[in-house]
């Protein structure tokens, strides 16, 4: 486990209940600059902590720090939200907008002067390759070039905390590489902290997994310390990919 | 581009504007066009149109609202999330209020292309103010309404319906003064709008609107600090603009001395606004009938005809819009009107209502008019010689004047 001073988010003994369900059990994490990759089967928590952190759910015992601000607070929790930039699983809002018009929208609520959104919209919207579809109706896109949209909705606000689940579910190879090159790009600045299913995510993009199983933290390291954990050689897929399957059954 | 320029730009209120615009015009359209002689009749009539479009803009709000719930968990991680409530409200009710100007616009063009001069004054701006604070207000609780519910499609029927059963109820049972806004079925010469009430109602649109807003801004995360503070003075403001509307009672229209302009001599003739080009033709029409009161040697005679007048003031004559404006056949029933006080109970004594059918025979009879049924009259004034007449006549005025009253 990292404990750096510097780090952007610092939990502590996190615990989250839906109802008598213990969801998250004495989570304690830190994560700096760079992309953390959050892996683990269904039900894990992992949907959870990115909620958590996105200031969505509130926790039921100990503590998250972000940029020094206490999430869990009022006021922090409204501090932490100048800092957030959260893709859900499954994103329903701004469908009725054009990918630019959603852009400027979601910049306009993080605060960013006018001058600045052209700008960093046009950038997000050329590095996800969204120029050809910037006038379309977000609800009129394909599934993939809307998650694309979305996320490009979320990076072209540049927040310190980029929250970001299973951003590359549904996508092909071509659209998957187009957008962990993005993540890999905007983590130069940013804390990244994305959930997935897939070994190839991870491949290259991050120095970090945290694997999480009924609510706990079941592994904290690089990706080479996961592979050596790999032991089933029925799966010949590759190390990577055998260690993160083995991390993902229940 | 700011949000606030793409809220207006994807609301529901853009795309409804032109259903909006064919409920607003063809209300216009369809009902009489008497209102067009008068400023202030013709603007507060348009804003009874508020009944049909308050459910339409209030089911709009709840299609957006249920949008808004929809996307909670985006709106929930946002740092500005009361923009978003704010600006969805925002792009409703500015289309509401540009489809509501241009209904305006089309109500004016008409009124000057009746011929009345140009002269609005400042109670129909106020009007034209709480005909839009109305549907703000319902427009708000529609978004509050869709959030709660969170089903677009039937959230927006259900806001509808409870807006106009609602706005029914307070109009026919409630206290009327929390939506009316407009709406006179005859002219408004004599009376205007009471701006104590239309003041205290945008005190209370607006606090609703802003209430609902923060209700709904608080609703989006659970770490919003601002909106208490806030949400807790506008509620306090809001029920003091309640109580004091309730207190203002339900009398939306008050008398009004409305300026008039006179012409001419016996009679006199004096109108307001709209109707002063009718003036001259008015007194063509009643002065033969003064002529043949004061042949007979009638006193009092009614030597003026004022708009404002009240029937039964003896000396000063009322004036009908419809006789004002082309109906001429009522110039008998005006000068005999002079003489009944709105106080008389004309069908208790016999002799009031001889009297009153008296003199409106003979009147009628000097102009060459319509005399109608003569049945009922005795044959002094049918059969008698013209001094006969005149001596009834004379005797008709002094019961009139002095006809029965209630105790």
């Amino acid at each position: 486990m990292s404990t750096h001073a510097d780090n952007a988010v610092a939990i502590r003994n996190l615990s989250v209940r839906y109802g008598r369900r213990l969801v998250l059990d004495s989570v304690s994490l830190d994560i700096g600059t760079g992309v953390t990759a959050l892996v683990g089967p269904n039900g894990s928590g992992k949907s959870t902590l990115l909620r958590v952190l996105a200031t969505l759910v509130r926790i039921d015992s100990g503590s998250i720090r972000m940029h020094g601000h206490d999430v869990a607070g009022i006021r922090g929790g409204e501090r932490a939200r100048e800092l957030i930039g959260y893709l859900p699983q499954d994103p329903t809002d701004l469908a009725h907008l054009t990918v630019r018009e959603a852009c400027y929208y979601s910049m306009w609520l993080h605060g960013i002067r006018r001058r600045r959104r052209v700008e960093q919209c046009t950038y997000s919207l050329e590095e996800l390759g969204l120029v050809d579809v910037q006038g379309h109706l977000i609800s009129s896109l394909s599934g993939g070039t809307r998650r694309r949209a979305y996320l490009a909705t979320v990076l072209a606000c540049r927040p310190s905390v980029i929250l970001l689940d299973e951003p590359t579910a549904g996508l092909d190879t071509a659209f998957r590489h187009q957008v962990i090159a993005a993540i890999k790009n905007a983590a130069r600045e940013s804390s990244v902290v994305f959930s997935t299913h897939l070994a190839e995510d991870i491949d290259g993009c991050t120095q970090r997994v945290v694997a999480l199983r009924g609510g706990n933290v079941s592994f904290d390291g690089n990706p080479d310390q996961l592979v050596a954990l790999a032991t089933d050689s029925a799966i010949d897929n590759g190390p990577l990919d055998r260690a993160v399957r083995m991390l993902g059954k229940p | 581009m700011s949000g606030w320029t793409v809220s207006l730009r994807r609301s529901p209120g853009r795309h409804a504007a032109p259903v909006l615009f064919t409920v607003l015009i063809a209300q216009v359209l369809i009902r009489d066009r008497a209102w067009t002689y008068e400023w202030t009749w013709a603007l507060y009539q348009l804003a009874f149109n508020t009944v049909l479009l308050s459910p339409i803009v209030a089911g709009l709000g709840a299609w957006e609202g249920a949008r808004l719930a929809d996307s909670s968990d985006y709106i929930g991680t946002c740092p500005r999330s009361w923009r978003v409530a704010l600006s969805a409200w925002l792009g409703l009710i500015l289309w509401t209020a540009v489809v509501y100007l241009v209904g305006v616009v089309v109500v004016a063009l008409l009124v000057l292309a009746r011929g009345t001069p140009f002269g609005p004054r400042l109670v129909d701006t106020l009007t034209i103010l709480t005909a839009i604070g109305l549907m703000a207000a319902f427009g708000a609780l529609g978004i509050g309404l869709g959030w709660l519910i969170r089903r677009r499609l039937a959230a927006a029927p259900l806001a509808a319906a409870l807006t106009f059963c609602t706005t029914l109820w307070l109009y026919l049972a409630g206290p009327g003064q929390f939506v009316t806004v407009g709406g006179a079925s005859g002219s408004l010469a004599g009376a205007t709008p009471n701006t104590t009430i239309q003041w205290r109602q945008v005190s209370v649109f607006v606090g609703i609107s802003i209430t609902l807003l923060l209700l709904i801004s608080r609703r989006t995360s659970w770490g919003v600090r601002g909106p208490v503070v806030l949400g807790l003075f506008s509620t306090l403001a809001t029920t003091i603009a309640v109580v004091g509307l309730a207190d203002a009672g339900q009398a939306v229209l008050v008398p009004y001395n409305e300026p008039v302009t006179c012409t001419g001599v016996k009679p006199q003739v004096c109108a307001v606004g709209g109707y002063a080009r009718f003036r001259a033709r008015a007194h063509d029409d009643l002065a033969p009938l003064i002529h043949a009161l004061e042949a007979a040697k009638v006193s009092p005679i009614p030597l003026v005809f004022n708009q404002n007048a009240s029937p039964g003031q003896v000396l000063v004559g009322p004036l009908q819009n419809r006789f004002l404006t082309g109906n001429t056949s009522d110039a008998a029933l005006l000068v005999s009107a002079a003489y009944v006080d709105k106080r008389c109970f004309l069908q208790t004594r016999r002799e009031d209502d001889v009297a009153l059918f008296g003199l409106q025979w003979w009147l009628a009879g000097q102009v060459g008019g319509d005399r109608g049924n003569a049945d009922l009259l005795p044959e002094k004034l049918t059969k008698g010689t013209p001094a006969d007449q005149a001596a009834f006549i004379r005797d008709a005025v002094h019961t009139l004047v002095n006809c029965y009253q209630a105790p």
